[in-house]
């Protein structure tokens, strides 16, 4: 299982979940991609996306604010 | 269902992170205060602006907490093949239509022969303006990343950029002002005012409208299930 952070800090809507996509497209079964985002619509964006492609998702507020959004590859 | 590997991940990363979330009820408790009391002294000078600050401030909390942004009810159909936002705003056409029909119904029905300035509601004519502003808001919204609506909601929740965009809108309505006197001599006065109880019976306008919004539904449905091409 390998693990890969994405740094979205700053970006907006929708350009986190794009570039997530993205990024996932190069990444193998069972890898983790960890989304940070300052943005609130973004998580949400992205439980709705990972339901829809079967991805296991979850969301953590380490800061206030800030959230970290973990993907894993089915 | 997230698997063990994902879970332990998650549990080593908050592990190593010390607690770096304050306690934001004391703001929210004096930022509540002071809303009543401004409250207050709005209904001493006029009712009705406490009604205006009450409902404005619901519906704050409603599009900050049903994520509605129409920004998103357009682009994430293309871009991520979900259309539960659209479906939102289709059933809300819905809704809106079966109100204003009561209303207009019930006026026309009291002042038959009344004219567009005089039925409730906003008449607009369509036209090549209409497809011009839309291309042009529906370029802005997305480089702006949100409407009107989200910019506002994403100020009150604490971000920065959406004031540079609350800047462009003030800018920009303020140009749109200045030049409407243009754009309506050169095109919006040749335009008509499509107004359907005018071609056929008042029932059957309405039947046809909600008819057409909910077939957009099911199409909207049907395309957010519709099997991925491989």
């Amino acid at each position: 299982m390998k693990v890969r952070d994405l740094d979205c800090l700053y970006e907006v809507c929708p350009i986190p979940l794009i570039k997530a996509v993205k990024e996932l497209k190069k990444m193998n079964s069972g890898d983790v991609l960890v989304v940070h985002s300052d943005e609130s619509c973004v998580g949400v964006m992205m439980e709705e996306w990972a339901k829809q492609n079967h991805y296991s998702i979850q969301i953590e507020e380490p800061k206030d604010g800030e959230w970290e959004i973990y993907l894993q590859k089915p | 269902m997230p698997s063990d590997g994902l879970n332990d991940l998650i549990q080593e990363r908050q592990k190593s992170r010390h607690a770096q979330r304050k306690n934001q009820v004391p703001y929210a408790m004096i930022l509540l205060v002071l809303s009543c009391v401004y409250a207050f002294f709005l209904w001493r000078d006029g009712r009705g602006y406490t009604a205006f600050w009450l409902v404005g401030i619901a519906l704050g909390f409603v599009m900050r907490n049903s994520r509605f942004c129409f920004a998103a009810t357009f682009r994430d159909a293309f871009l991520f093949k979900n259309t539960k936002l659209m479906r939102a705003l289709i059933l809300s056409l819905i809704i809106g239509t079966l109100g204003f029909a009561a209303i207009q119904f019930q006026y026309l029905r009291n002042h038959p022969g009344a004219g567009y300035d005089e039925i409730p509601g906003i008449f607009d004519s369509v036209g090549l303006h209409t497809v011009i502003g839309a291309f042009l808001f529906g370029v802005g919204m997305v480089i702006a990343g949100g409407c009107a609506a989200s910019v506002l909601m994403r100020i009150g929740e604490g971000h920065a950029l959406p004031l540079i965009t609350l800047l462009g809108f003030f800018i920009g309505t303020t140009l749109g002002a200045k030049d409407y006197p243009n754009w309506y001599g050169s095109m919006i006065q040749n335009t008509g005012v499509v107004y359907l109880p005018e071609y056929m019976n008042f029932g059957a306008a309405v039947f046809l409208q909600i008819a057409v919004l909910a077939a957009l539904y099911r199409l909207a449905l049907w395309f957010q299930n519709r099997k991925p091409e491989k």
